[in-house]
């Protein structure tokens, strides 16, 4: 019995409870002190996939990235963006300080070509971040995504439409954004986060 | 010092031979006249300068080609530059002849024979047929070799002296005249008196005849190693299938790498030419961010590039193009650029070869307060980034496209922002800004023109 529980273990099947907010899983700021603390280890799980599902544009689900962005783009790797559903807004980038001489911009034109395209990115090793909208997303594909960042380690965002919630996946982090009455708050759930139990009904203050 | 003269007499007869089964009939003309054919059709009883009636009288299964339909140039300029690995100077001659100097080559070959060798060496493994010759001079070398014959090779004249008249390229009604005069070699043509022979041959015969003699120069253009990489790859039966063209693929890489490490060269552009059967060919072009040279590298593009291809018809060859070289070391960049790692580099020639160059872009940062204007894609290679200076927030989001809206659904969340730019360029704006939350409470950058409104961003 403890030999099958050892084998398990091993083939990294199962996350254990004790792994919570431990301090060796590398991890980055989001910049939030709020979020912070409720994400695990306190921040934006390096060489993991944090996956932000949301119906409506303009909830905020860039600015949520943005302080971390920003940092990252300080460092000499790139920035990729993957099929964003408009054009990123560069005078906006620069206000939030995101050096966007770092961001690469990859729109491919063929949906199929998408996950590839982030695999190769997350896999390359030359990326700080990767942003990648996807629409569809099976288990196997998001585990694939998974294990490429953790090979390239680095921060890896993917945007899921809200009605995949229920959808299982791989994801170290998964956060759903539901619109907000107030202009000036974010609303969202944390519905997974590795070693700890889901948060609902979480707001934070906008950033504009 | 001596000169080698090569030539390929029958080069169209040799190609065509490759493209048909041994036992193939096969015969050239032109005018009317069989001026090539092959040891079946001689067998048949067809002999050199028959009429096509009497070809075909002799031989019912003859296939026949005229000579202006068959091209040979581009294979006869591959031959010549293979001989540029035995020599350091090479001229061509119009009748597919090659005048190959042996200046300063006795270090590497020691006696011209072993030159010639060589050279023989090489070119039967090209399975073409040639007459070679070497003499003192390259006018010498050429007439020897005209004195050969195809089949029997040793049967020419070795030395110039001995040689017959009606082989030199003297004009055949003076070589006629001559010969009935009692005069048939060269020998006994070079000890009558010079002003005598002046007289008789007229200044061209008589220089071409010093110049073979060794008493004048030769003037020649010697010929220039390649300065790009093309070659034909003919399949060996064709294929409708991408798999059925890795194969080939490899080897032509092959060729490639072979040609450049030659040549101490590397590239990074490749252009693939597929010839389909019925359909109009196709190009295919590789774009690498390194500098490449080996054939796994090309193939690890290819395949990427080849997986997402659809061949419209069946592929019968196919041919590389290989146009911007670098020699080995060095790196394309401009002056300022910064070294992006090789890792980078690497990451972006997968992308862009699967995706297509134009799909990857930077973004930037214009001086212009269009917001339309402020953003911009650039290709990867470009850069440039400006600072824009603004008071007032952006959204994260710009439309493609304005989007027309009814404001009685939204609800206006700051002052406005006026923004009247672009007099000078006939793109003039005069909008009003806002940011606005929508009905289904995302914030919205929306503005107002000429009493309509639209939309144009989501501070997301």
């Amino acid at each position: 019995m403890a030999q099958q529980i050892e084998q398990l273990l091993q083939s990294n099947k199962v996350w254990q409870g004790s792994q919570w907010q431990h301090s060796h899983l590398d991890v980055h700021s989001s910049g939030f002190e709020q979020l912070d603390q409720q994400l695990p280890n306190h921040g934006w799980p390096q060489g993991g996939i944090t996956e932000v599902l949301y119906q409506q544009h303009g909830i905020g689900e860039l600015q949520l990235l943005l302080p971390a962005l920003a940092k990252l783009s300080q460092q000499s790797q790139w920035i990729i963006w993957v099929a964003p559903p408009f054009m990123p807004n560069a005078p906006a980038l620069q206000q939030h300080g995101v050096d966007i001489s770092k961001v690469i911009v990859i729109r491919p034109e063929q949906c199929s070509d998408i996950t590839w395209t982030i695999e190769q990115a997350l896999k390359s090793g030359s990326c700080s971040a990767v942003l990648g909208w996807v629409d569809g997303l099976d288990l196997k594909a998001s585990r694939r995504l998974q294990l490429a960042a953790e090979q390239g380690d680095c921060l890896s965002y993917l945007f899921r439409p809200l009605q995949q919630q229920q959808q299982s996946s791989s994801a170290s982090v998964r956060m759903a954004l539901h619109p907000s009455k107030a202009p000036n708050q974010i609303n969202y759930h944390l519905l997974k986060r590795r070693g700890g139990a889901p948060l609902y009904e979480q707001s934070m203050p906008r950033l504009n | 010092m001596y000169w080698i003269y090569l030539d390929f007499p029958q080069l169209a007869l040799d190609l065509l031979q490759r493209e048909h089964p041994a036992e193939h009939a096969l015969a050239i003309h032109h005018n009317k006249q069989i001026i090539q054919l092959n040891q079946v059709a001689y067998q048949l009883g067809v002999y050199l300068g028959s009429s096509l009636n009497t070809a075909y009288q002799l031989a019912p299964q003859l296939h026949l080609y005229q000579q202006a339909d068959l091209s040979c140039e581009s294979y006869f300029d591959s031959l010549a530059q293979q001989a540029l690995q035995y020599c350091a100077q090479v001229a061509l001659h119009e009748e597919q002849g090659l005048y190959i100097s042996g200046a300063g080559m006795l270090s590497i070959y020691q006696q011209p024979e072993k030159h010639l060798k060589q050279l023989a060496e090489h070119y039967q493994r090209q399975q073409v047929s040639f007459r070679i010759a070497y003499a003192e001079t390259a006018i010498a070398a050429r007439w020897l070799v005209r004195s050969q014959d195809i089949k029997h090779p040793e049967t020419g004249t070795k030395h110039l002296p001995d040689l017959a008249l009606s082989y030199s390229d003297l004009p055949s009604a003076q070589v006629t005249s001559l010969q009935a005069m009692g005069l048939y070699t060269i020998k006994q043509l070079s000890n009558l008196p010079r002003p005598e022979l002046r007289k008789r041959l007229g200044e061209e015969s008589l220089g071409a005849l010093d110049q073979a003699l060794g008493l004048q120069n030769t003037p020649f253009t010697f010929i220039q190693t390649k300065a790009c990489y093309q070659q034909r790859f003919p399949l060996l039966s064709e294929t409708h299938t991408i798999q059925g063209l890795s194969f080939p693929l490899k080897q032509a890489c092959q060729h490639l790498q072979q040609w450049l490490r030659q040549r101490q060269l590397s590239s990074n552009t490749l252009l693939l030419t597929l010839s389909f059967r019925d359909k109009p060919s196709e190009q295919v072009s590789l774009k690498s961010a390194r500098l490449l040279q080996t054939s796994q590298d090309w193939l690890a593009l290819f395949r990427l590039k080849l997986d997402t291809l659809r061949l419209p018809a069946a592929v019968l060859e196919f041919s590389l193009y290989c146009q911007a070289l670098y020699p080995l070391g060095s790196e394309v960049s401009s002056l300022f650029e910064q070294q992006q790692s090789s890792d980078d580099n690497l990451l972006f020639d997968q992308l862009s070869v699967r995706l297509g160059e134009h799909t990857i872009s930077r973004l930037s940062c214009q001086a212009d307060y269009r917001p339309e204007r402020a953003s911009q894609y650039l290709p990867l290679q470009q850069q440039d980034t400006l600072s824009y200076p603004s008071l007032f927030p952006r959204p994260c989001w710009l439309l493609p496209q304005l989007k027309p809206i009814n404001i009685r659904h939204f609800t206006l969340l700051s002052p406005p922002e006026r923004i009247a730019s672009g007099w000078w360029d006939e793109q003039s704006i005069n909008r009003d800004y806002y940011m606005a939350q929508c009905p289904q409470q995302g914030i919205a950058w929306i503005f107002q023109e000429n009493k309509q409104w639209f939309l144009h961003g989501w501070f997301a």
